[in-house]
């Protein structure tokens, strides 16, 4: 685990060990290896021997936001572990308070040609960051950025007392709010619906053929078919979603083994039934499946570094 | 309004102390006392490994056994601290600052009840406070934002000012080394590193347990083994040992307004998440000595000094209580691991659970509530036999004392660096307690320079983008003038107390 004892990660580890270790016939042992953002946990296991005794679970897009952000000190999933599985997707939403003048995009459109939007954030190296400054970048709306809010709470709370327009956060962290009212989604950063929620009947997707990044594209005379599949990009990156690694160089008979168990615990109807209750979007993948994803996915995001880089440099000035 | 909330209350009651279920807060108790006892572990990593064996049950069981888990055994981490300026965690720090001072003059048990009976009046104060608020958790919850918090932490560093009467300049430079080390770690708004030295482990700060724990009990042992002192009380006897229970029970009693104070101080910082116990006590304690008569017995066993913090602490949870069950936000780790286990039993913490499950939010606030006052009880009853272990041998203490920091340190987040840190806080300790330098500045610094710097940053990016209008909140103001009062009154009781020395040197 290489996030702290206590919140999602944690648990999820702690419900998967007993029923992966029922499968293995071993005894599997949760430990936090918490600290720096993951990245001590991280280099615990790629560091580790590889006979299949250290695994890991990880939120990927945690690590490849920090990595197209320039940090040189996170290892990258794809070369420097052994991606074993992937366990779900993270489904990435902007929202804003419920008592917002800001009832919809279009609201937010028209807000944006009078000022910049702002969203809160925890950090340049974070996922919201990566969201907030991507997305708008193809909407091309004017935002900044407060930086300093711990975490998706911070952010919502900041929403809620009015210190913020938008919040861009993992629907996970955000859905009980989205259920009590006090937040609305306005858009879905995906090319299809991230919820069955009612409170998504109507909230726009970002990609896809009528998607946000679609429209913008059209009524500004741009590529049309490059925004979807930058649109595509983005959600692919935001949505890299939890996987369980090991060490490098693991044996492939072991590495194939490994993923064969994880995927006969992660169909089992017990943690099915957690995961929803948890509101986990279950989306299990092998690792070869894993890793093309990620390949794929780091030769599209190159393109992103600009942008990135460039949003760092304002707010760093 | 009230009517609903006075009905559910009523059931809540009924449920929490009927039969069979009273069982599971006293269960609930005892797990988490015996957690608790351990530095290190806390309710959270009982909370980790429970949910999964929970997630069959009913969800009035489960609210009966996660009260006692999110707060119920606060005070035992302040045992090992009176007893061996061990925090059992950060947040219980400040205890030490007088508790083991008063442990040293054979005054254990006199702290030890006095933190027992603190910590069930500040855990009931800051229950009472959540259910008078309940109508309007929500709001509360609002009503504190980064230029509120920012305010408040200014206000916990003028306490230095009076910390430092008597070696100005040796208190300063170690408030000034305290704010330096705050600094180490990532910029909260660039997130650039500052001072790590290259370490990853440093990326994320100082902790302050194995700070805390370093400086306190790692340099006590040093002390003790220079010293030639034959045991932690200065008596060699458990019957010369002077303080006694029914002192350190009336304590919070006899400096009842300090009590309230700092309760309402914990209940505040409890309600603005992710502020944390840490702050609320340290703030507690400077709070505690800011208007005090005689503030310069601080730090040596003033028995004022650990109802603040102890107090601060426990009402903590009760407002922390206030955005978890207002808004689904979780005030601190222990709220974090409950609302988890409330999504997973299907229930959605906010506005929809307390229009839908009322009776049992009052399940978990009673059962919270029973646990804390069975803590202090079980705590009291212990008194005598934990007083023992300060008339042990040194040569038998002080190993275990080395030992228990250690393991308290490494459990807490299994990392050796954090051991290495203790470690290297102990020599410099040591050191500073050897040439007259004061800690406390240090640590409060430390504590509250953190928190200073990070909403610093927010509340100066929001009031430039016109978010937020510094100068018309009110909160804002009271505290500005709060932090001024106190400079100010310091500034002119230091001025008359020189005067007073001068005509009598003449």
């Amino acid at each position: 685990m290489v996030n702290g004892t206590g919140g999602g990660d944690d648990t999820l580890s702690r419900f998967i060990a007993p029923h992966l270790g029922r499968v293995l016939g071993a005894d599997i042992l949760v430990e936090s290896r918490g600290g720096a953002a993951g990245v001590i946990g991280v280099r615990a296991i790629r560091d580790a021997i590889p006979d299949g005794l250290t695994l890991g679970l990880i939120n990927a897009a945690g690590f490849v936001a920090p990595i197209l952000a320039g940090d040189r000190t996170v290892p990258n999933p794809t070369t420097d572990l052994t991606v074993l599985c992937r366990i779900s997707r993270s489904r990435h939403v902007w929202a804003a308070r419920m008592d917002s003048p800001l009832r919809s995009m279009q609201d937010v459109l028209k807000l944006s040609r009078e000022r910049p939007v702002v969203f809160p954030i925890s950090d340049l190296g974070a996922v919201a960051f990566i969201s907030a400054t991507l997305t708008s970048n193809l909407l091309d709306l004017p935002v900044k950025l407060v930086a300093g809010y711990e975490g998706s709470r911070s952010g919502v709370l900041a929403a809620l007392r009015g210190e913020v327009d938008l919040i861009s956060y993992n629907l996970e962290s955000i859905i009980e709010n989205i259920r009590n009212r006090d937040i609305r989604p306005l858009l879905q950063i995906s090319d299809k619906p991230l919820s069955g929620d009612p409170a998504f009947e109507n909230v726009p997707l970002l990609g896809g053929p009528d998607g946000m990044a679609a429209a913008h594209a059209g009524s500004i005379h741009h590529d049309v078919e490059a925004a979807k599949t930058e649109a595509t990009a983005i959600a692919a990156l935001l949505g890299a979603g939890r996987i369980v690694v090991g060490p490098p160089r693991m044996n492939r008979d072991l590495s194939v083994c490994l993923t064969n168990k994880l995927k006969q615990v992660l169909a089992s109807p017990d943690l099915l039934s957690v995961a929803e209750a948890a509101n986990v979007s279950l989306d299990v993948a092998d690792g070869g499946t894993a890793l093309a994803e990620f390949a794929d996915l780091d030769q599209k995001s190159r393109k992103f570094i600009p942008i990135i880089q460039s949003a760092i440099e304002r707010i760093r000035q | 309004m009230f009517e609903p909330v006075f009905r559910a209350a009523w059931e809540g009651w009924g449920i929490v102390f009927s039969w069979p279920n009273l069982l599971y807060p006293v269960v609930g108790t005892v797990l988490a006392m015996t957690f608790s006892a351990v530095p290190g572990l806390s309710g959270v990593t009982l909370m980790a490994l429970a949910i999964p064996f929970t997630l069959t049950w009913d969800p009035v069981p489960l609210m009966l056994i996660f009260g006692p888990f999110i707060g119920g055994a606060t005070f035992m981490g302040s045992v090992t601290a009176i007893l061996f300026n061990i925090p059992g965690r950060s947040s219980c720090a400040a205890v030490l600052l007088d508790g083991h001072p008063l442990a040293q003059q054979g005054k254990a048990k006199t702290a030890i009840a006095c933190s027992a009976s603190s910590s069930a009046l500040g855990s009931t104060f800051g229950i009472l406070v959540l259910v008078a608020l309940m109508p309007f958790l929500r709001e509360s919850t609002l009503f504190f934002g980064p230029s509120e918090i920012l305010m408040l932490t200014v206000w916990g560093l003028t306490t230095i000012a009076v910390l430092v009467r008597g070696s100005v300049l040796k208190g300063l430079a170690a408030a000034g080394l305290g704010l330096l080390l705050s600094f180490v770690g990532q910029d909260p708004r660039t997130a650039e590193s500052r001072y790590i030295l290259g370490s990853l482990y440093l990326r994320d700060g100082l902790d302050l347990l194995p700070v805390s724990v370093g400086l306190f009990a790692v340099a006590g042992v040093i002390e003790l083994a220079a010293g030639g002192r034959r045991m932690i009380s200065e008596k060699s006897r458990f019957e010369q040992l002077p303080g006694g229970v029914r002192e350190g029970v009336l304590a919070p009693w006899r400096h009842f307004s300090l009590f309230v104070r700092s309760s309402v101080i914990g209940t505040l910082v409890g309600i603005i998440p992710g502020v944390g116990g840490t702050v609320a006590s340290f703030i507690a304690y400077g709070h505690a000595v800011q208007p005090a008569k005689a503030p310069e017995n601080f730090g040596k066993g003033d028995i004022r000094g650990p109802p603040a913090p102890e107090a601060a602490v426990d009402a903590k949870d009760g407002g922390a209580l206030v955005p978890t069950l207002g808004l689904g936000i979780p005030g601190s780790s222990g709220t974090a691991m409950l609302l988890l286990a409330l999504i997973l039993h299907g229930i959605t913490p906010g506005r929809a659970m307390l229009t839908n499950n009322l009776t049992l939010v009052f399940v978990l606030i009673w059962s919270l509530f029973l646990s804390n006052w069975l803590t202090s009880i079980f705590g009291l009853a212990s008194v005598s036999p934990l007083s023992r272990l300060t008339v042990l041998p040194i040569a038998f203490v002080a190993p275990i004392i080395l030992v228990l920091a250690t393991e308290g340190v490494y459990l807490a987040k299994t990392q050796i660096e954090d051991v290495a840190l203790a470690y290297v806080f102990g020599v410099l300790g040591y050191l500073m307690k050897a040439h007259g330098w004061p800690r406390i500045p240090l640590i409060i610094a430390l504590v509250l320079g953190r928190a200073f710097e990070r909403n610093l940053q927010l509340t100066l990016q929001l009031h430039r983008l016109g978010r937020i209008y510094f100068w018309s909140r009110p909160l804002v103001l009271s505290l500005i003038i709060l932090s001024l009062t106190t400079l100010a009154f310091h500034y002119f009781q230091d001025r008359k107390a020189r005067k007073v020395q001068g005509v009598l040197e003449l």
